[in-house]
């Protein structure tokens, strides 16, 4: 019994880890897709 | 302003926002690996001496393995850049060393939660835990170097040698517990592993592999979009140093 701590935690950290990297990607992507759209002027066109 | 970033990304593909089949790759990655998990989990019967320890195996072997998928393409785009000059091949390598970087961290922590219990120990100067762990310094070499190196062709070098130089570490790293008296048991492999678990672990490495290549996938994207951006900055810049002294000339 005292081993499923450890099967949770090691699936939980997968998932912690696999998701906060997946989702990082997807806001730097869409933060570097802004600064393409504003220009070096850093206006809207 | 508009006219000069067209300019810049003429010649190849103009990279948009978020292409629509990536979303639905990273879905289709993550359900996928959700349900190889609970095949898996279910599955697989208790290990005569870890007992359920066992299905820890299921994450940490397969994310070990992506993070050597993952340096092969770093050794492989690195001799290309340095081959043919292009950017294209730095910035898959660079995408890829990321991903393979987080997946080698990954792997160092779930396999000190399996240490744990099995070893008693959640860490040891192994030959496998610390070659894993040299890898991984390796690699956030790799990263610290490109994030502080502005020149971006001087920054495609550099980073080439090391990531072909550190992806050379990764046989040693696998053969570590055959060459070195180890605590880790020996690779996974058909003649180690009872078939009982075979397909599970099978079934979660090519979930792990569809994760990794929609993470390589989305990096790269974006890192495309960054260098856009980087060139139209650079010829912005340009552009008005050339413009400047011909109004001082005008006053």
């Amino acid at each position: 019994m005292s081993e499923w701590p450890y099967i949770i935690a090691s699936y939980v950290l997968t998932w912690v880890v696999l998701g906060s990297f997946a989702t990082y990607l997807v806001s730097r992507n869409a933060s570097a897709h802004r600064v393409l759209r504003r220009g070096p002027s850093g206006l809207e066109p | 302003m508009r006219d000069t970033l067209e300019v810049q990304l003429e010649g190849e593909a103009k990279p948009s926002g978020r292409p629509r089949w990536l979303t639905l790759l990273g879905f289709a990655a993550f359900t996928f690996l959700a349900a190889a998990q609970a095949y898996a989990v279910w599955s697989s019967p208790p290990d005569r001496d870890m007992g359920n320890l066992q299905k820890i195996m299921y994450v940490h072997v397969p994310a070990a393995w992506t993070a050597f998928l993952c340096f092969f393409i770093v050794f492989g785009a690195s001799i290309r850049y340095l081959w043919t000059g292009r950017d294209k091949h730095d910035l898959i390598a660079a995408a890829a060393a990321e991903v393979g970087a987080v997946l080698t961290a990954l792997t160092l922590l779930l396999g000190s939660i399996w240490g744990r219990p099995t070893w008693g120990v959640w860490w040891t100067w192994d030959a496998r835990l610390t070659s894993t762990a040299v890898l991984l310094v390796v690699f956030v070499g790799y990263l610290t170097l490109r994030a502080f190196t502005d020149d971006p062709r001087r920054r495609a070098r550099w980073s080439a040698a090391i990531g072909i130089l550190g992806a050379l570490n990764v046989p040693i790293v696998y053969m570590s517990v055959t060459w070195w008296r180890t605590l880790h048991q020996m690779q996974s492999t058909p003649r180690t592993l009872s078939p009982a678990y075979m397909s599970g672990l099978h079934l979660n490495s090519l979930a792990a592999f569809f994760v990794v290549v929609y993470l390589i996938l989305q990096r790269y994207h974006t890192a495309r979009l960054e260098r856009a951006a980087e060139e139209s900055l650079d010829t912005a810049v340009l552009g008005f140093m050339q413009v400047e002294p011909l109004e001082v000339s005008h006053v």
